[in-house]
């Protein structure tokens, strides 16, 4: 996988800002990362747009309860 | 709102909330300028409109439940009285190592909330001096799981790497604080022959606790620097030029859920011993929602890897 790739790779499952915005701005996210968010690109995120929420809601979710 | 899947019994939750309310309520009226630099710190950890959820979410450890099944499970009843004390101290020591560990971790807490530190152990103190008098041997109890939960605090705050016999020695005594409760109802009906297998198994539920909360902080703990044992793992375990992130796409997500499955299984075995049907229940709860949580990471992982791929070859071409 190209670097810039893997950098996406990571920052999804380490950086719950990024997941965010992947997921409410695509286009930004995608440029925040040197990456050109053509139409397929943009469909292929899409595509994956639920399972990018659900890490957000496992991995970012802030505790509300005592741990 | 909390998921409902834990049904709590109706009187220990209304207990809990009493003891929440009551300690807050007390602050209010005896230190307002205080309770208000309290409230803005409980506000970040909490809902402050429903504080008493914080102790009874599902996902939280269940140290304000345990003395409450571990009376039911010989007595067969609870004596709310002492139970509610148990919960009032138990919520005053909770309050009290939050604060703490908040400042000694560097969270955001006002230094005007600090001495609220002092009103917290004074509650929990005054709580169990209800139920037992001076000189009662549940004082040298006290006095030995205080010290230690200083003592392990101290170490902890000095490690910089945290080898798995580190880990297995000294998650579960993080919390060992709990414990009191646990030692208050076996020393209040002459059941300490009790004791050993309770405070066994809080030690690994304990631990089982710690080591979900380092799984699913791992992104912010690595972000801020701090140590786990799950982070020192994925430095010893991932290759020369992988970062962190990769070594847990790859590997660290099954590994830390093969881990934290086997030891849920473990606890279920040992609850089971300790005859209280309430605990099995909740462990029960506990390892289904758990699975359920892991599954999701790994297949949102796994399209994730998959749409990578798609998008490197789109690119490419």
């Amino acid at each position: 996988m190209e670097n810039k790739y893997q950098q996406l790779y990571d920052k999804v499952l380490s950086d719950s800002a990024f997941r965010n915005q992947l997921a409410s701005d695509p286009k930004a996210a995608l440029r925040s990362m040197d990456i050109e968010p053509s139409a397929e690109i943009l469909k292929v995120i899409d595509s994956i747009k639920d399972d990018v929420t659900k890490l957000e809601k496992i991995f970012g979710e802030v505790h509300r309860f005592a741990p | 709102m909390p998921p409902d899947d834990v049904r709590w019994d109706t009187t220990f939750a209304s207990l809990v909330r009493r003891a929440v309310f009551h300690t807050l309520c007390d602050l209010d009226a005896q230190a307002p300028s205080l309770a208000k630099e309290v409230r803005k710190w409980l506000g970040s950890h909490c809902d402050l409109t429903r504080p008493d959820e914080y102790f009874t979410h599902p996902q939280s450890l269940p140290f304000l439940a345990l003395p409450f099944w571990l009376e039911t499970s010989f007595r067969g009843v609870t004596s709310l009285d002492f139970q509610y004390d148990l919960i009032y101290a138990s919520v005053n020591g909770y309050y009290f190592v939050r604060m703490l560990d908040d400042v000694t971790d560097g969270h955001e807490v006002s230094p005007s909330a600090v001495p609220a530190l002092g009103i917290f152990h004074m509650n929990l103190e005054m709580a169990f001096s209800r139920c037992f008098d001076q000189g009662h041997a549940f004082w040298d109890f006290f006095r030995s799981v205080w010290t230690a939960s200083a003592e392990i605090t101290s170490i902890d705050l000095r490690a910089v790497e945290i080898s798995e016999s580190d880990f297995l020695q000294r998650s579960g005594r993080k919390a060992i604080g709990a414990t009191l409760p646990i030692g208050a109802v076996c020393y209040r009906y002459d059941r300490c022959d009790l004791l050993p297998k309770w405070l066994s198994f809080f030690d690994k539920l304990a631990r089982w606790n710690q080591m979900k909360d380092d799984f699913l902080d791992w992104g912010r703990d690595s972000a801020a620097g701090r140590t786990t044992w799950l982070l020192c793992e994925a430095r010893q375990r991932k290759l020369a030029d992988e970062s962190t992130a990769s070594w847990m796409g790859r590997q660290g997500v099954y590994w830390a859920t093969q881990q934290l499955e086997a030891w849920m299984n473990e606890l279920i075995r040992d609850a089971q011993l300790l005859l209280s049907p309430d605990l099995v229940g909740y462990l029960r709860f506990r390892s289904t929602d758990f699975a359920e949580q892991a599954n999701t990471i790994k297949q949102s992982m796994e399209a994730w890897t998959v749409c990578l791929g798609a998008m490197a070859r789109e690119a490419k071409a």
